[in-house]
């Protein structure tokens, strides 16, 4: 899987890493239990501190996407049930999603079916 | 001596004036998104001043490469008249070679990168962007041979001179002798750490992603790392043995006679072979996998080589690939390290070419 990083955007590099690791394993590009490369691996190849690639590790570990073990390294979970604390974080996100929408003009419909179109590319492995 | 001279610096012209010219030759066909060091598409290529600007270039390339073969063998030959004038010749031509190559090399990626700015080529968006293949960096580790089989060799070395140092300091010859052994064992086990120190650095090197393909990046990183590491060790491998020979020689004669220093010779050429075989094989791999991808990554970097060398505040490296010889390494310009180093470099060569001409002119 490519992961895509922009030094010139105002997303940090670690939320960036995050962010594609987490839309790789949920569309399936990478698959339970596949290995991810170590910390020092993926900050030489992202060209940044060590520190950037462990930040963004230690929060895919908490959040559940990852696993992290002293022989094996990171891999990937498989997929869990969502608990009440995520169903929170998700609805949160939504409603600035939805305000957003909706300040931009956009019906609930066409809303629904670009959630439905996304959600449909989703299949994780 | 004059054959002897003749001989060496006849190859070692040909080896260099060869690599150079098929090294640099590989800018001139499209890979990797990539012609003449500047990102443009497929279709750009075809483009009237494109194409006259690549076919101009490389015709000044190889007649440039090929006139300088013919004169640095030219050379070579005053080695049967005077080995003075020879050196002294032979320096001021390969000076001259250096620096004329360093020019073409740096016009045309100019010339093609202002034709870029002209047309409205330059797509900004990408020019930050960085590449990550999340399987290429997982099987890092398993790329190209460790570094570690270097020790073994180091082990051997050392054992020849210590062995050499026991027998030798038991003979009446030995004071007048040492200081030879000693120069011909430090080049020895330094070319070894050399080996040893650039292997580990280069197999370590930050994997370079050239497709969306993960396949084509696997194949294509393995491919040169696995070349810088068996460049590295066949080199040593024979400058081992080199050495080795000696020390056994001298151990069995209780001296070396000119047919032992042809053999040295011989095995430190075999060396220069072996650290370059490996590349005609890359280049040509290389060439077949990336012009056969159809899938390569968009990365608009080229404003960081758009005066011929690379220079960006930006990146944190010393050290980056080299656009215009992909299986090469140059330096990040915008660092003082790296004008530090350059400029060191260049008064030491020049320096010691100067040296060797003065003592060429006095003995004249």
């Amino acid at each position: 899987m490519l992961i895509q990083l922009n030094n010139g955007s105002e997303i940090p590099i670690y939320v960036q890493l995050r962010n594609q690791i987490v839309t790789g394993i949920g569309r399936g590009d990478l698959k339970e239990g596949e290995r991810l490369p170590t910390v020092r691996q993926l900050a030489q190849d992202a060209e940044v501190n060590t520190m950037t690639v462990n930040k963004a590790y230690q929060l895919l570990k908490t959040e559940g996407f990852i696993t992290i073990d002293r022989r094996r390294g990171a891999t990937v979970s498989p997929v869990q049930q969502s608990d009440r604390r995520y169903r929170e974080k998700l609805e949160a996100e939504l409603e600035l999603l939805s305000a957003e929408a909706r300040m931009k003009g956009m019906e609930q419909t066409e809303f629904l079916e670009l959630c439905e179109r996304v959600f449909a590319g989703m299949q994780p492995a | 001596m004059g054959i002897f001279l003749f001989i060496s610096f006849l190859f070692a012209d040909l080896i260099t004036c060869g690599a150079c010219k098929m090294a640099i030759r590989q800018i001139f066909i499209y890979q990797n998104g990539i012609l003449m060091g500047v990102h443009i598409t497929k279709e750009q290529t075809e483009h009237p001043r494109v194409k006259a600007l690549c076919e101009k270039s490389r015709r000044y390339w190889n007649i440039y490469q090929n006139s300088n073969l013919a004169a640095g063998s030219l050379v070579c030959l005053l080695a049967f008249f005077s080995m003075e004038w020879m050196t002294l010749v032979w320096i001021v031509w390969f000076l001259l070679y250096l620096a004329g190559m360093q020019v073409l090399m740096v016009l045309p990626l100019r010339r093609m990168y202002r034709l870029k700015e002209e047309q409205g080529w330059i797509h900004e968006k990408t020019r930050r962007t960085v590449y990550i293949d999340t399987e290429l960096s997982a099987q890092a580790g398993r790329l190209a041979p460790k570094a570690h089989w270097h020790l073994p060799l180091l082990a051997l070395e050392l054992g020849a001179a210590a062995v050499l140092y026991v027998h030798g300091a038991a003979q009446s010859g030995w004071p007048g002798e040492r200081a030879e052994w000693l120069a011909l064992g430090s080049a020895a086990m330094g070319v070894t750490v050399l080996t040893w120190v650039m292997h580990l650095y280069l197999a370590e090197k930050r994997n370079v992603v050239y497709s969306q393909s993960s396949q084509v990046n696997i194949a294509v990183n393995r491919l040169v790392k696995r070349a810088w590491a068996t460049a590295f060790l066949g080199a040593d491998c024979w400058n081992c043995a080199a050495w080795l020979y000696l020390v056994l020689r001298r151990d069995q004669a209780g001296g070396l006679g000119q047919g032992d220093w042809f053999v040295y010779v011989a095995l430190q050429l075999a060396a220069a072979v072996a650290a370059l075989l490996p590349w005609g094989n890359l280049i040509r791999k290389k060439r077949e996998l990336l012009t056969a991808d159809e899938q390569p990554v968009e990365v608009d970097d080229d404003v960081y080589w758009k005066n011929g060398w690379y220079e960006n505040p930006g990146d944190p490296h010393l050290l980056v690939p080299n656009r215009l010889c992909d299986t090469n390494y140059t330096f990040n310009m915008a660092r003082p390290a790296a004008r530090w180093i350059n400029l060191g470099v260049t008064l030491v060569l020049v320096g010691s070419l100067g040296w060797a001409a003065w003592m060429m002119i006095e003995r004249l």
